[in-house]
């Protein structure tokens, strides 16, 4: 018993010796603990608000509590259902169109023979990136304006000029269509570096059982970049309601709002505009809880079926 | 490999090249766009489209922003905010990232948990603006450069760090360096890839963004350059800003090629730069991708 006892306090000191000898690297962790502290965990206590009457003067301590009441109060609003339905289709069209995009400009530039000609495109294509959401949106005013380009030539092969950027049917369209010039080149990194790790000798066995190109990529190339698109799949999914705000509040005016109020702008419009700091928290919690349900849902479905999981 | 090629790999090579060629084209034409609006002469193009050459040429915008001292101050805020965020933001995640990559450290499974949990939870816009607001830090430089580290990059210093060759900080160690030393000397230094990739994200971040600017700067002397760009470029019903709201105002009125070279001068270092970061951040990008 005594000697037990003797054990379990030389392990506790020895334990709170290793803790003084780490001191240092406490010391290192500390700045980044206290600003994750600061600006993620604070916030993230903030959002009790949502079921409160919050007053910025009573704080979160001192607001009354209200329950679901901000909750049943977004389900009742009008716009909810225009909200809700925005904002998933643009994330669901978003993923079906923006999603393959990489992975196909990767399949087209790894059929490219390496060479200055590679290098210069691969270059090109990740410029977008680098250029800032609002320059973009700018240029699309104009490119897509009544009397810019695009309509130039539609008048001139006989079409009847349409105003891209008002309309609301077209929203969706120039958010997407922007997104994937924006994003395609940079995202594509990813998939050639997947591409490039292949084992050659799997080619050059394929090719002298006479595999063609086409089939090649179907049958080696794919299946060996799979564990790269699923893991990048479930965070897409995971994503999927977190639209690129910047660029809507840019995009959108009241003659597109009908397809262009998505969850995040109405927070933005309700909450920081509109001082409704508990009602717009929770229209906010209401996505996030909806997203880490898509994440996890998706990251099961690809355990099940034996692909990368996250967790 | 030696083997002859049928005719239809050749058609489809032709066609793959015909493909890349189109695709490479539309990336560089709204940027060519942009810089033949900001070298037509402004009688010439009036509000006509313009397809890929400048109508006439003039390099009047470009002097007209440039004698504006707004511009430039604008142009300062931004870089004071991409520089000061950037070397916090690589100071503050190197140093926690070190401490993680220490195998025997002893806070490694709680400190990284207390991370991870971020990735997957959020307060949203709300709470954090409020919080930002509540810590007095409005109309700072803190708003804009504080918020910036997270724990998504730290996982990938972390990685990078571990892959490093042990035997030098080894052998530092048996020369009696402490942790500092050894992340300074040793450890930054041979992560410059990573750490160039990095800064390059955090300016092209600082450098590209206005939201924040939004939410968190009343003050228009503090503005970035985007923001000018934004009331440039966009005709905002809400433009509370007087000041830009009158740049903005004679450009309307005087001409397109203004907003062109709006956009040109602020894209044209970030586009000179990137190209020679290229090798490095293909593999920062990897880094990231790792799961552990």
């Amino acid at each position: 018993m005594k000697t037990d006892i003797k054990i379990k306090e030389s392990k506790k000191t020895v334990f709170i010796k290793k803790v003084k000898h780490d001191g240092v690297l406490y010391l290192m962790a500390l700045p980044a603990v206290i600003l994750i502290f600061v600006f993620c965990y604070v916030p993230m206590y903030g959002v009790l608000m949502a079921f409160q009457n919050y007053i910025p003067a009573k704080g979160v301590f001192g607001s009354d509590w209200v329950g679901l009441k901000h909750f049943i109060s977004f389900l009742r609003d009008p716009f909810c259902g225009r909200i809700v339905r925005n904002t998933i289709l643009l994330g669901v069209e978003s993923l079906v169109f923006s999603f393959p995009a990489p992975i196909i400009l990767a399949l087209l530039l790894n059929e490219l023979k390496a060479g200055k000609f590679k290098r210069v495109v691969q270059t090109i294509s990740y410029m977008p990136h680098f250029v800032s959401t609002v320059i973009i949106v700018g240029l699309m005013l104009e490119i897509f304006s009544l009397s810019g380009i695009v309509n130039d030539w539609i008048v001139k092969l006989g079409g009847e000029a349409i105003s891209f950027m008002e309309r609301p049917e077209w929203f969706r369209t120039m958010y997407i269509g922007s997104g994937i010039w924006q994003g395609v080149g940079f995202s594509s990194i990813l998939y050639l570096a997947a591409i490039s790790g292949i084992n050659p000798e799997l080619y050059e066995s394929a090719i002298l059982d006479g595999a063609s190109r086409w089939k090649q990529v179907i049958h080696i190339t794919l299946p060996c970049i799979m564990p790269t698109i699923s893991i990048m799949f479930i965070f897409a999914v995971g994503g999927i309601l977190g639209n690129d705000m910047q660029k809507i509040l840019l995009m959108y005016s009241e003659a597109n709002w009908e397809t262009s109020d998505v969850i995040n702008t109405y927070v933005y419009r309700k909450g920081l505009l509109g001082g409704q700091y508990s009602y717009s928290s929770a229209v906010g919690l209401f996505m996030s809880v909806i997203s880490f349900v898509l994440l996890w849902i998706t990251n099961k479905i690809s355990r099940k079926l034996g692909a990368e999981s996250l967790f | 490999m030696h083997y002859k090629k049928s005719f239809g790999e050749k058609v489809s090579t032709a066609i793959i090249y015909m493909i890349i060629i189109i695709l490479t084209l539309a990336f560089l034409y709204p940027v060519i766009y942009c810089l033949s609006m900001s070298l037509s002469d402004p009688d010439l193009l009036g509000g006509q489209p313009i397809g890929l050459l400048p109508k006439g040429f003039s390099l009047e915008a470009y002097r007209y922003l440039l004698s504006s001292s707004k511009v430039f101050r604008y142009y300062g805020n931004t870089i004071l905010y991409a520089g000061v965020g950037t070397l916090i933001s690589i100071l503050v995640t190197s140093l926690v990232a070190y401490a993680l990559s220490i195998s025997t450290f002893t806070g490694r499974k709680v400190i990284t948990v207390y991370l991870v949990i971020t990735m997957f939870f959020s307060g949203g816009m709300v709470p954090l603006y409020l919080t930002v607001q509540r810590l007095g830090m409005m109309d700072t430089i803190w708003a804009m450069v504080l918020p910036g580290v997270g724990a998504y990059n730290v996982m990938v210093y972390k990685t990078f760090f571990r892959q490093l060759p042990s035997s030098l900080t080894e052998a530092a160690k048996v020369d009696g360096a402490g942790h500092f030393r050894i992340l300074f000397t040793i450890v930054m230094p041979l992560s410059k890839p990573l750490l160039a990739t990095m800064a390059l994200f955090s300016i092209v971040g600082h450098w590209n963004s206005y939201l924040n600017a939004v939410l968190y700067l009343r003050d228009s002397n503090k503005h970035p350059i985007q923001m000018l760009l934004r009331s440039l470029l966009i005709s905002l019903e809400m433009l509370e800003d007087k000041d830009m709201g009158a740049i903005a105002e004679q450009v309307t009125t005087s001409s397109r090629t203004v907003k062109g070279a709006g956009a040109m001068i602020a894209m044209i270092p970030i586009l000179c730069v990137y190209p020679f970061m290229q090798k490095y951040f293909a593999k920062g990008v990897m880094v990231g991708s790792i799961k552990e």
